[in-house]
């Protein structure tokens, strides 16, 4: 479904990704692991398209097509989705306008109509229930105000919302209690089927325990220095990264 | 601008419009001008916006027996009372009286009412602000609306202006509004241009707001380009009493807008709010000012802007705090985006606090669109131009919200997402 070849990426000048390679097929979940500051986050972020990164070399190719030249909006509605480590507030914009937007810009993008008005509402109803979304969040203006968990939540639904095919969820598990994890969680594999893909950015096995990873990376001063299955997982657990160090990079 | 053309052409024609009592304060506006001219960016109070641009140009008095049909506006299905004039001519010369309000042509109202005309009529204004006494010496038309102690309107009233005209018009009403004790009432000024040369208007209004009563009055002003536009609102407010006071700007080539409230006695609660959306070389300019003269009470000021191209934006809020208003709270805030770099804001906060036990604060920020918010919407497939309206909106809105009728919220939402497009 996507493939990462030889990406590297600077902001403000300084490399932060040095020549990334991962690949990830249709009905597989990739968790990504790896010390604060290492580069997920704007792995991510060049996944998506935000523009203060910038791509020095390499490719990243998506069902056959050059994810690189497209603009953000397209690669979302051609099916990636970003679970933000840090939702952005949007002040003055309710959570009903914006996902309508991003709705019906999303069917215009497949050629379909609008949605009417009740549909979407209906739509709505059903996700924020999946998800464990409080429906009084949903009249309010994007994330303002929300709590950290709440914030969290609100990107889940979204996702629920947009049904991506290739969806990042970056440090989701953070910020949630012990219920909201697991209901986040039960809601992400509802959504997951063979035809779609999950790359989990996380710190911690928790999250794994829920929605089992088929591979593990480790991802360390902008390079995946280890792959291997979810074993790899429960062995960061007990061993931290001290061990990193002595890898030659 | 010829002002003695025009005082003449009003000296003829006002005894038969208005009794003595209104007539008499013309001669003492006019040697107020006569002596002073309208001076050039020289007075603190207009020093980002000269007076003698606004008043340049030749322009011509309305006739105020004459007056040119009209085609209402989109929102016509609002549930609101309407009432048009059209060059600030009332067009319907009567007095009506409905869901609590009495309304109609000031004219009319002036010998009809006159116990409260009389009682109120220049009672508020500054004669010494050069717009307010050339308003005060040759404006011949207006609207008069009241509320009786006691009444809770059932519908807002809807006051329509439309300049309309071939010449290049000086356009000018004298308002007065009345609210009892004990009212209730919602009022949308709503001001638009079928012409398109020069014109200039320059309105005044007096809103007299009785102890206990709840008043919100919304001003939209959505003209062309080529129009000027000066308004003076003068406003009253009696113990306990509260006012909601928006000013959206969304069109005018050149305007400046005076809004002056008195918190005249206890527990009065103020709240202005302002929205200005210009691009080309729009100018605007919103001066504020709250005299808290009476203890106890409160005022709040929330004004913000976009703007696009060149625009010019002038926001100057002065409060005062006179020594006996011990324990007031006065907040204003100044908001403002630039979309471009050639787009210029001024803000100027004046505070003059003469008592000790008070709390006041001021602010203003100016910005551009937050980068990640877009980023953040375009991640979620929204078009980078549509995720700017979008912000845009959602900054808007905060103002726009206070417009309680939905008809002419949702109107006026599309407007300014016009604007926001062009
Ligand atoms: N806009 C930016 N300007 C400057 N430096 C940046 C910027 N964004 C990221 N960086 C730097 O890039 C490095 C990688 O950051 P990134 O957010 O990708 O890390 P991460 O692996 O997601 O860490 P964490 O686990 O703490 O979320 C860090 O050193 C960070 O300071
Ligand atoms: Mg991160």
């Amino acid at each position: 479904m996507i493939k990462i070849t030889n990406l590297h990426a600077n902001v403000e000048g300084k490399e932060i990704l040095k020549g990334i390679n991962l690949e990830v097929h249709a009905g597989e979940i990739h968790a990504i692991m790896g010390p604060n500051g290492s580069g997920k986050s704007t792995l991510a972020s060049v996944i998506t398209g935000r523009d203060n990164f910038e791509v020095t070399q390499g490719e990243i190719d998506f069902e056959g097509k050059d994810l690189l030249e497209m603009s953000p909006e397209d690669r979302a509605n051609s099916g990636i989705f970003l679970s933000f480590q840090y939702p952005v507030e949007i002040p003055g914009v309710s959570m009903t306008n914006f996902m309508k937007a991003a709705v019906n810009e999303q069917r215009k993008y497949n050629g379909l109509e609008p949605l009417k008005a009740a549909e979407f509402l209906k739509m709505m109803r059903e996700k924020a229930a999946l998800t464990g979304m409080d429906s009084a969040l949903v009249n309010r203006p994007v994330n303002e105000g929300f709590s950290g968990g709440e914030k969290k939540r609100n990107e889940i639904f979204q996702m629920a919302i947009l049904d991506p095919k290739l969806a990042i969820l970056d440090e989701t598990d953070s910020g949630l209690d012990i219920d909201a994890l697991r209901i986040v969680s039960e809601g992400v594999n509802k959504l997951k089927t063979p035809d779609k893909a999950l790359i989990l950015i996380t710190h911690y096995q928790r999250l794994l325990d829920y929605i089992v990873p088929d591979f593990v990376h480790v991802l360390y001063k902008g390079k995946i220095v280890k792959s291997a299955g979810r074993e790899l997982a429960l062995e960061l657990e007990k061993k931290g990264y001290d061990w990193l160090k002595d890898l030659e990079i | 601008m010829n002002y003695r053309n025009i005082y003449d052409a009003a000296a003829n024609l006002s005894e038969s419009l208005f009794p003595y009592y209104i007539n008499s304060f013309r001669d003492r506006a006019f040697e107020k001008i006569k002596n002073s001219g309208f001076p050039n960016l020289k007075q603190e109070k207009y020093k980002y916006s000269s007076l003698a641009d606004i008043f340049e140009g030749e322009y011509v008095p309305v006739n105020p027996y004459e007056w040119k049909k009209y085609t209402e506006p989109d929102f016509s299905d609002s549930e609101a009372i309407k009432i048009y004039t059209v060059n600030g001519v009332c067009i319907n010369n009567e007095i009506k009286s409905e869901s609590g309000f009495i309304y109609g042509s000031l004219v009319l109202a002036s010998r009809e009412y006159e116990e409260i005309v009389e009682k109120y009529y220049n009672h508020l204004v500054d004669n010494t602000d050069l717009p307010s006494a050339m308003n005060i010496a040759t404006a011949l038309s207006g609207v008069f609306v009241t509320v009786n102690p006691g009444v809770e309107t059932t519908r807002p009233l809807m006051i329509i202006n439309i300049i309309d005209s071939e010449a290049n018009i000086l356009s000018q009403q004298h308002n007065l509004f009345v609210f009892g004790e004990n009212s209730v009432a919602e009022v949308i000024e709503y001001n638009i241009e079928i012409s398109d040369i020069p014109t200039l208007t320059n309105n005044l209004s007096e809103v007299v707001i009785e102890r206990n009563a709840q008043v919100n009055i919304v001003r939209v002003q959505d003209k062309g380009l080529l129009s000027r536009h000066v308004s003076s609102d003068y406003s009253r407010l009696y113990g306990g009493s509260s006012f909601d006071c928006s000013n959206i700007v969304l069109g005018g080539g050149l305007v400046r807008q005076n809004t002056e409230v008195h918190l005249a006695e206890k527990h009065c609660c103020s709240n202005l709010y302002g929205l200005v959306v210009a691009g080309d070389k729009q100018h605007v300019d919103n001066y504020t000012f709250i005299d808290h003269a009476m203890p106890e009470c409160q005022s709040n000021e929330l004004y913000k802007s976009i703007l696009n191209n060149k625009a010019v934006n002038v926001f100057n809020g002065r409060i005062l705090v006179r020594p006996d208003a011990q324990k007031t709270l006065a907040f204003q805030s100044n908001k403002n985006i630039l979309l471009n770099t050639g787009a210029k804001i001024y803000t100027k906060p004046q505070l003059e606090i003469y008592a000790d036990d008070v709390k006041c604060s001021h602010g203003a920020t100016v910005g551009q669109l937050n980068e990640e918010a877009l980023f953040y919407m375009q991640s979620r497939g929204i078009s980078k131009p549509a995720a700017q309206t979008l912000l845009m909106s959602g900054f808007a809105n905060e103002i726009l919200g206070k417009i309680k009728n939905p008809e002419f919220y949702e109107f006026i939402l599309s407007r300014v997402e016009q604007n926001f497009q062009d």
